[in-house]
């Protein structure tokens, strides 16, 4: 029927086999390896509230035939997204089964996190989120997600980080 | 014969004993050239016996910068006690604690020169770096100076250590992290400028084919005896 929106649909599991990325800033890199402090919930501020997940994007749904491909387009919405993407961005690639089993195994309260579909409508429809993680969590767990997400990209569109070197 | 620098002239000035104590864990900064207070970085000083005030002046004694006159900074106090922060010095001077009141400059000034790292000047172009990014993030809360006093107070505790990867928390706390690998592996978040929480990933004694993975929240000084306990120091320490 034209003109019905469709609702949108969250919540949804994201296969294990599948890959998620997320958008890490500089002032959360070592150099090139991405630490532990860009998977930390952010706290509450004046401005906004409390975060409740981690975002990610789940690479497979943007049905892109490689990897290259896959990180242009996430370079593109995140390019929509934010107000600005310096080139010393990254943005971090991860699979969801090793992640989930990782922390699990590894946490001493055997964390079971959930990565779960969470499209924003039109924006980012292939916008996940990464559960079971609290702001007063003890800094250990940003280090084991840490630890499955080194496979980095530039997060910068790359003609513009041409432009800018 | 010493002299100290005073409304722009040259004095010569008369030797005494120190008679005041200086605690040896408290430290200053002279002009940008920090000095660790010990008996021997204090110099001459000058004592008024009417009023018991007593003047005092520190010794540039940093190896890099030998062309510095010996004498770069004056202060005052009184006997039993001095008291830092009453002077009108130029200068920069702390005492441990650091004073809450410390600047970021400060600290920065501290890190650059303190020779508390390997290279404070890459060190400190980093810790300006964040907190340029974070003051342009109006998302954000602005880097904690509290934090970066932590920080100094973590690298005057330990043994002289290798210089860490910085990186901000999303709360705005530093970090200082240790990476050789997964299994070799040492952050610190410094929560203020006595606590912090930490990260040691490191291989177990008793199986060196497993890795321990260790977490805590402790006092600044307590973070890197477990370091050490743990065999940490020997990838952290220079």
């Amino acid at each position: 029927m034209g003109g019905e929106v469709e609702p949108i649909v969250r919540g949804d599991p994201v296969p294990i086999t599948d890959h998620i990325s997320r958008y890490c800033e500089k002032r959360y890199l070592d150099g090139k390896r991405v630490t532990g402090a860009a998977f930390r919930l952010r706290q509450a501020t004046a401005v906004r509230e409390a975060e409740t997940y981690l975002s990610v994007n789940w690479l497979e749904f943007l049905s892109r035939p490689s990897r290259k491909e896959e990180i242009a387009e996430i370079q593109r919405i995140l390019d929509t997204k934010f107000r600005r993407i310096h080139k010393r961005d990254l943005i971090a690639v991860g699979n969801v089964e090793e992640l989930l089993t990782h922390v699990r195994s590894k946490s001493p309260d055997r964390r079971a996190l959930n990565v779960v579909h969470w499209p924003e409508k039109q924006v980012d429809e292939s916008h996940s989120a990464i559960y079971g993680l609290s702001v007063n969590d003890d800094i250990l767990y940003g280090e084991l997600i840490a630890e499955k997400f080194q496979d980095t990209y530039p997060a910068q569109v790359s003609s513009r980080s041409t432009q800018d070197e | 014969m010493l002299y100290y620098e005073a409304g722009g002239g040259q004095e010569a000035a008369p030797h005494y004993d120190l008679e005041v104590p200086v605690p040896e864990d408290e430290w200053l900064i002279v002009r940008d050239y920090p000095v660790r207070t010990m008996m021997t970085a204090f110099g001459p000083r000058w004592k008024d016996e009417e009023t018991e005030h007593v003047d005092w002046c520190a010794f540039d004694i940093s190896p890099k910068h030998p062309a510095q006159p010996s004498v770069q900074w004056w202060g005052a106090g009184s006997p039993g006690g001095i008291s830092y922060h009453e002077t009108t010095s130029p200068y920069v001077l702390f005492s441990r604690p650091l004073d809450q009141a410390a600047s970021f400059e400060s600290l920065l000034t501290y890190i650059r020169f303190g020779e508390l790292c390997e290279d404070g000047e890459v060190l400190g172009q980093r810790l300006e770096e964040l907190a340029e990014d974070l003051e342009d993030d109006v998302d954000s809360p602005p880097l904690s100076v509290d934090s970066v006093a932590g920080f100094i107070e973590f690298l005057l505790e330990a043994e002289p250590l290798k210089d860490p990867g910085l990186v901000v928390a999303p709360n705005g706390n530093l970090r200082a992290e240790w990476h050789q690998s997964w299994c070799q592996h040492f952050v610190v978040e410094f929560a203020s400028q006595t606590d912090a929480q930490f990260v040691l990933f490191a291989p177990d004694p008793h199986q060196q084919d497993k890795t321990m993975r260790l977490s805590g929240t402790c006092s600044i000084p307590s973070v890197y005896e477990e370091v050490r306990r743990c065999g940490g120091a020997e990838w952290v320490a220079r």
